[in-house]
């Protein structure tokens, strides 16, 4: 590989030698760019000579000082947040001075195209979703996946549950796959992070699945640590057409990030405070007794061994009759607050420019017990030496500590909610004789959830180190031509370190239902690295009638994952040493992965840089196919074409055609066949394992035709963008079901295919824009639609679901892969199987609604998420159903009519999730500079005061606790499966901005 | 498919390439073909894979006849996909005892054919083939126990084959040929096993003796003759004297009187709940109760009666449970590592019981009936017999508080009698059946053996 290396780089270099004596003679010029309207400067706006690659970038004051070739010239400046511009010089002007009108529609964010190359969007050929800033942060954020919600059109996002932290899953565009990894590729600077999601042990009490730890233990997807607040922006390849520049990562998309940089010019620095809280947003409506109810409910047969009676009980407790342990357990309002600076600034021309930040954020919780803090620290350096040299260090710690107490599924009788299905209300969990909680005698564990509450401790300490060094150099740059090489190494390092312990002395510990010895602690600690080495050759050569840019590189990755859980049971009261205790037991996971990938891209802009040609190929080798060192290639090849002549009122209209592959990497062990191992008498038993790998197993390949248009109406008042895509999977990595009558149960197969069409629709309009007061508002639409198109083993139940009796997923020709189905029965007399096709576990559509209004110096800014349609398996209403034959809901007989209906075969638990939620809310009041100055000095240069809520309403026909949620979130098929889960909660915030 | 299964096959046993990306999985270079460490280990996975298909096979006839009860408020199932509606073929309950049983079947196929087993003496192995045998034709008792007339598949040697599924007939009388193999084997065998059983197989008797095994093995020809003979849709002729036969020279050695230990006799199941083992009784549980009628039917005196302890009462859908059997009792520690038995010498007195109650022989039924009622229980012993039906009802009454949480030995008998129904609502403290309980018998042909053969599951002959 080293010699190809080496061929392609010797390639490049011939290729343009030949161009490096064509110099032309050049004049300095200088100029300011001010924002339109205002003398505001634009700093960092890019300044180019048009037809050539000279230019340069305005500095923190506006200013610009670049060489230009004799004669007459055109001038285009650009700055992401305004709309281009283009500017005549002429021959002897020796200064110029540009205004830039904001660019509400964003249409010349610079997008990704390649590894090492960027397009404006008024030319990209794929709908990639840009979000900056100031759209990410307009409330105060947990995790960046929140801060996406209803932002971007394709994208689907569900949670584990509400609880803090995080625990959030993104799909973009339908699902590609069944048992592959299903979510996007997160490359923050060039870095490959992972998003892992690592168990905590949790299942070592809840008993939700085998062993230690489980997929159900409400699970964080690691990109959960990265600080909304450091972004720049973040741009949102959907499909394989864009992503195919990540070969096998990107046929889920690429989600990329770009951190803060420094920017030449006087420091600056800007604090962020802000306080709030958190407030449950939706509960169960419990029922409330009456002595005599509650009598009568005990005679009934419901009175626990040796329960006092409910006269008695009710004389000794105040609360009795209606106390509602949900508000016990979730009415908590405790103070949140987040502090964070950052200081960017650099030296002139040529010199250092540095972005450095730092936060301390607590969310409180809706228990008094749980909760989310994290401290960040960032560090971003740039370093001009010379004209051809840059070198650019980046490089975050982080660290995360995690308490999301218990919710999810749980066979112990522990989660909070299992047990208050079962427990009437007029028992008081708050409860105390001679300061001791008392145990609850209508479940067998005797479980006090508030006891539980209190004692049972789940924190897990993520420390965490994102960095990146690159270097740059211009080996060539003259006014015609460019030729750039850059190495990229960035590694993504983190330690997660979690506990789960429930001491000794708690009733559940006590009745013996998670082990006979009580106190259990799980010691979880996971060691993950994934590093990156990138070399990139970009070459530009720009001729009248095009410019040409031509890129190639390599890319090596590498990964590794060490999981080890350590159980103790039977414990000292405080002690958590697993080691210490009576039985003790391990698990560990492990998990290596090498890949190798090269790419070439060509990319050609012409026709009065209207028409933009596109084709590019990567070739990419994995440690986990079953042939490591099978190059498997990854195409794309697109056009965009700006009409020269326009419809009335049209200001552009760009038509835009997009096809790419790309692919699923093989998850790691489908190609081995193992055997499996058991342990008697210490003698080690081996027999064969059940799943059968395949050792030709291959990436799964999604090929992409994504086509659309963008048009810019009425003067750049509104722009719409229209795209349809059609995605077809191939290939797929099935864990087939075979007769378990032969001795095996699954075999890994490549085959099958399914297909995803889609629609999508951004509408930007600005109704009103004066200088006292405008609107801006952001409309988005998708809808998905998935297929399977064939398969070759028979229709099959998959993914993460509990029975097909409330709602499972089955894969079936013709039907989509997140089609849910519910098991009704047998027909009345014989064997045959009831199977009712209730729906899709996916939204038909989904829209967004973004609205800002700005009147003077206030401004008030709203996101409304609306999802239509989509089915939630809600097992939340079997359990309160079931228990206590539904007597503790008030609507008890709308419970037994469910129950009854569920026994008769309905599927009463399937329900329609569609919601409308306020994400965002925000009302912001800018104080001026001149109060700036008053309240902090003359160095102060902006003050603005924020409210702003998140998730504040939502409006569902939904019994659950919330729509959105999963108790298997990581999971491509099955993300809608509701099992008590922890309550949604809803966020305010009060922040006080400051800018010096 | 057929290739994938058979490339998977062929390497197998064999070598693979080695496993750098997941170090902490053995992959299949581990194993040194030929040695004996290869004939232990793949013994003890056989040996492990039975213990942990007990898992299930415990519970489920319990709670088929009414006798044990789990209501646990987070797993209403154990309670609904039998009282209210009817076992989900795709789910935990009505999927079960079925795949692991084929997993040890064809783990036991590929022993018999590996070079560690035939390259050892001709003693060896016949003694070692005869061991497996009639650990393989237990399991397909376990698997017809459970499935009844909706049959079982007798797993041929290609498993890229879709055998069919056969009547519950068609499978005993494999299963009896089989044992008839495995006693050839064992006579034929070496006197001692040329490997080491688990400490289970030494507790009550050292089975690791061929001569021993050939009681265990006669032990479960009985077994098998006796459902054989007592089927209530076909039985068989000549499986009365088939089971009596061989259920004389299993308990042949049999004391006089019969003492506790003597009924105690057989293989067991040894748990180690220590890492790295982790091999857990699975009777103890909070939820796993007994039926108010179990313990209001229990005789007076019977000193089985006395394991019944009171639990805390728990209700789900509205059945209840609120009494355990000691064995059950989750904050008993040293439960953890009891020993289950896979089948004692006291079932052995009651099959035999059934073949002379069939034969019409009262005066030896009562005998035998006795045996159990007067040791276990610790009552009168029963004046003989004079109908047919009464001494069924003994036997019944035996299984029921001898074997509770002991496999489905009550429910296979009120089966074989056509007397499930005593098992619902005409006594009190049952649980009633919901209104589309159809009395769960048996537990269907799982969802995914259905997939593969189209949905077509009528068992053949």
């Amino acid at each position: 590989m080293k010699s190809v290396t080496r061929l392609w780089i010797a390639a490049v270099l011939l290729a343009v030698i030949p161009s490096l004596g064509h110099a032309q003679q050049t004049r300095r010029i200088s100029g300011h760019v001010t924002v339109q309207g205002s003398t505001e400067p634009v700093p960092g706006a890019t300044i180019q000579v048009v037809g050539t690659t000279l230019g340069g970038t305005a500095d923190d004051a506006g200013n610009f000082n670049i060489s230009v070739p004799a004669g007459a010239q055109q001038l285009r400046i650009r700055r992401i947040g305004y709309a281009a511009k283009l500017v005549p010089l002429g021959a002897n002007d020796q200064t110029v001075t540009v205004s830039l009108a904001r660019d509400v529609l964003q249409l010349e964010a610079q997008v990704i195209t390649g590894q090492a190359t960027t397009v404006s969007r008024a030319n990209a050929a794929n709908a990639v979703t840009v979000v900056n800033t100031e759209q990410l942060n307009k409330v105060p954020q947990q995790t960046i996946e929140n801060a996406l919600q209803g932002k971007v059109p394709g994208a689907v996002i569900t949670s584990n549950s509400g609880a803090p932290g995080g625990g959030i899953q993104l799909q973009l565009r339908g699902t590609n796959t069944i048992n592959g990894n299903y979510q996007p590729l997160y490359v923050v600077d060039g870095v490959i992070v992972d998003n892992t999601a690592i168990s905590n042990g949790l299942n070592s009490i809840t008993g939700a699945g085998g062993g230690i730890s489980s997929s159900q233990d409400q699970q964080v997807n690691r990109v959960a640590d990265l600080n909304p607040e450091d972004i720049e922006s973040i741009e949102v390849l959907k499909g394989s057409s864009a992503g195919a520049i990540y070969g096998s990562r990107g046929a889920n998309g690429v989600v990329i990030i770009t951190t803060k940089r420094g920017r030449a010019g006087a420091p600056s620095l800007d604090l962020v405070q802000r306080f709030g809280t958190s407030q449950v947003t939706n509960t169960m409506k419990l029922r409330c007794f009456t002595l005599a109810q509650a009598t009568a409910f005990l005679n009934a047969g419901n009175a626990p061994t040796g329960f006092e009676g409910a006269a008695d009980y009710f004389a000794a407790n105040p609360y009795a009759g209606c106390t509602d342990p949900q508000q016990q357990l979730y009415g908590n309002t405790g103070l949140s607050y987040e502090t964070a600076a950052s200081l960017r600034g650099g030296s002139g021309d040529g010199g250092t420019t540095y972005f450095t930040s730092a936060g301390v954020k607590h969310d409180a919780g809706i228990t008094s017990t749980d909760g989310y803090d994290k401290q960040n620290l960032r560090i971003n350096l740039g370093q001009q030496f010379g004209s051809r040299i840059n070198l650019r260090a980046n490089s975050e710690i982080i660290h995360t500590l995690t308490k999301r107490g218990i919710s999810g599924n749980d066979n112990n009788a522990i989660n909070p909610l299992d047990v208050i299905s079962a427990t009437p209300t007029f028992f008081d969990f708050s409860r105390q004789v001679k300061g001791q909680y008392q145990p609850d005698p209508f479940v067998s564990s005797g479980a006090n959830v508030l006891q539980n509450q209190d004692a049972i401790q789940t924190p897990e300490n993520v420390y965490r180190l994102i960095g990146s060094a690159q270097a740059g150099w211009s080996v060539l740059a003259s006014a015609r031509q460019t030729l750039d090489l850059s190495l990229l190494g960035g590694v993504d390092q983190y330690s997660d370190n979690a506990r789960i312990y429930s001491p000794p002395f708690t009733y559940l510990e006590q009745s013996g239902i998670i082990s006979p010895y009580p106190g259990t602690v799980v010691n979880s600690s996971g060691d993950v690295v994934s590093a990156n080495l990138n070399l990139n050759a970009t070459h530009k050569l720009v001729l009248s009638p095009f410019t040409a840019t031509t890129s190639a590189g390599l890319r090596q990755e590498r990964s590794s994952i060490n999981l080890v859980n350590n159980q103790g049971q039977g414990l000292f009261p405080g002690i958590t040493n697993f080691a210490t205790a009576v039985k003790t037991n391990a698990a560990q996971a492990q998990a290596n992965t090498k890949t190798f990938s090269y790419y070439a891209q060509e990319e050609l802009l012409t026709a009065n840089e209207c028409l933009l040609l596109t084709g590019a190929i990567n070739s990419e080798r994995s440690s986990t196919n079953g042939n490591p060192n099978a190059f498997y290639s990854y195409p794309k090849a697109s056009i965009s074409y700006k009409l020269p002549w326009l419809p009335p009122e049209t200001d552009n209209l760009k038509l835009r055609l997009a096809y790419g592959k790309a692919g699923n990497r093989v998850p790691v062990d489908y190609k081995y066949t193992y055997l499996a191992t058991q342990l008697e008498d210490t003698k080690y038993g081996l027999r064969q394992d059940t799943k059968i790998g395949l050792s030709t197993v291959k990436p799964e390949l999604t090929t992409e035709l994504e086509g659309g248009f963008d048009a810019t109406l009425f003067g750049g008042r509104a722009g719409l963008e229209v795209t349809q895509y059609k995605k077809k999977t191939t290939g797929l990595v099935l864990s087939a079901g075979l007769a378990p009558s032969t001795g095996f149960s699954t075999q890994i197969i490549n085959g099958g295919s399914m297909q995803n069409v889609g629609t999508e629709v951004g509408l930007n309009l600005v109704p009103i824009q004066t200088q006292m007061f405008s609107w801006t508002s952001n409309t988005t639409f998708s809808r998905n639609k998935n297929t399977v198109t064939s398969l070759p083993v028979p229709a099959f139940t998959t993914g993460a679901g509990f029975s097909e009796r409330f709602g499972d997923y089955k894969i079936q020709v013709g039907q989509s892969a997140t089609q849910v189905v519910v098991f009704s029965g047998f027909i009345p007399g014989t064997k045959t199987r009831r199977e009712i096709t209730i729906g899709d576990q996916n939204p038909d559509f989904q829209m967004g609604f973004s609205n800002d209004f700005t009147l003077g110096k206030l401004s008030l800014s709203t996101l409304l998420d609306w999802r239509k349609g989509g089915y939630a398996v809600n097992l939340t209403n079997n359990y309160f159903d079931a228990n206590l034959s539904g007597s503790n809901l008030a609507d008890t007989l709308l419970a037994q009519k469910r129950l009854a209906s569920f026994g008769a075969g309905n599927p009463v638990y399937a329900e329609h999730a569609s919601f409308a939620k306020l994400r965002e809310l925000t009302l912001a009041y800018d104080l001026g500079e001149s109060f700036a100055h008053r309240m902090f000095g003359n160095r102060a240069k902006d003050l603005r005061l924020e409210a702003s809520g998140h998730n504040l309403f939502t409006w569902t026909n939904y019994t659950g606790y919330d729509p959105e949620v999963s108790n298997f979130g990581n999971a491509a098929i099955g993300r809608t499966q509701d099992v008590t889960p922890y309550p949604p909660s809803r966020q305010f915030f009060l922040s006080l901005n400051a800018t010096f | 498919m057929k290739k994938y299964i058979a490339a998977a096959l062929t390497s197998a046993l064999v070598l693979a390439s080695a496993c750098k990306d997941n170090p902490a999985a053995p992959s299949q270079d581990r194993v040194v073909a030929g040695s004996a460490q290869t004939l232990q280990s793949l013994i003890t996975g056989i040996t492990s894979q039975d213990r942990t298909n007990y898992g299930g096979y415990y519970l489920w006839g319990g709670i088929m006849a009414r006798d044990a009860i789990v209501p646990t408020i987070n797993e209403q199932r154990f309670v609904t996909e039998f009282y209210v509606t009817l076992p989900d073929p795709s789910d935990f309950i009505g999927g079960s005892q079925w795949t692991g049983y084929y997993t040890l079947l064809r783990a036991s196929q590929l022993l018999l054919k590996d070079a560690s087993l035939t390259s050892m003496s001709a003693g060896d192995q016949a003694a070692t083939r005869g061991f497996v045998r009639t650990t393989n034709a237990m399991s397909y008792l376990r698997l017809i126990e459970y499935r009844d007339v909706n049959g079982a598949v007798i797993q041929g040697n290609d498993p890229t084959k879709l055998d069919p599924i056969r009547t519950k007939q068609a499978v005993l009388a494999y299963a009896s040929a089989l044992l008839d193999s495995a006693l050839t084997d064992l006579t034929a065998g070496s006197a001692t096993v040329p490997f080491a059983l688990p400490s289970g197989y030494l507790l009550h008797g050292d089975y690791s003796q061929t001569a021993n095994l050939i009681l265990f093995n006669r032990a479960l020809k009985g077994k098998v003759e006796v459902q054989r003979a007592l089927s209530a849709t076909s039985p068989n002729a000549g499986s009365t004297a088939a089971a009596l036969t061989a259920l004389n020279i299993a308990l042949a050695g049999a004391p006089s009187p019969v003492t506790q230990a003597y009924l105690n006799s057989g293989p067991y199941y040894q748990y180690q709940p220590a890492s790295p083992e982790s091999a857990v009784n699975p009777l103890p549980g909070s939820s796993n109760l007994v039926t108010d009628n179990f313990v209001a039917s229990v005789m007076a005196g019977d000193l089985r009666g006395a394991q019944i302890i009171p639990a805390a009462k728990a209700t789900v859908a509205g059945f209840t449970g609120q009494n355990r059997l000691k064995s059950t009792d989750p904050t008993n520690s040293s439960l953890q590592s009891a020993p289950l038995p896979i089948m004692r010498n006291a079932e052995l007195f009651l099959l035999r019981a059934q073949a002379e109650i069939a034969n019409n022989d009262l005066v030896s039924a009562t005998n035998d009936i006795n045996a159990v009622h007067t040791v276990e229980g610790g009552l009168p012993a029963y004046a003989t017999f004079t109908s047919s039906a009464a001494a069924i009802a003994a036997v019944l009454y035996e299984y029921r508080y001898s074997f509770a949480y002991a496999g489905p030995q009550h429910i296979v008998a009120l089966r074989e009698y056509g007397l499930f129904n005593i098992a619902y609502v005409s006594q009190a403290g049952m649980p009633s059946p919901g209104a589309a309980d159809a009395l769960v018998q048996s537990l269907p042909i799982t969802q995914n053996e259905a997939n593969a053969r189209g949905g077509n599951v009528t068992p053949v002959p």
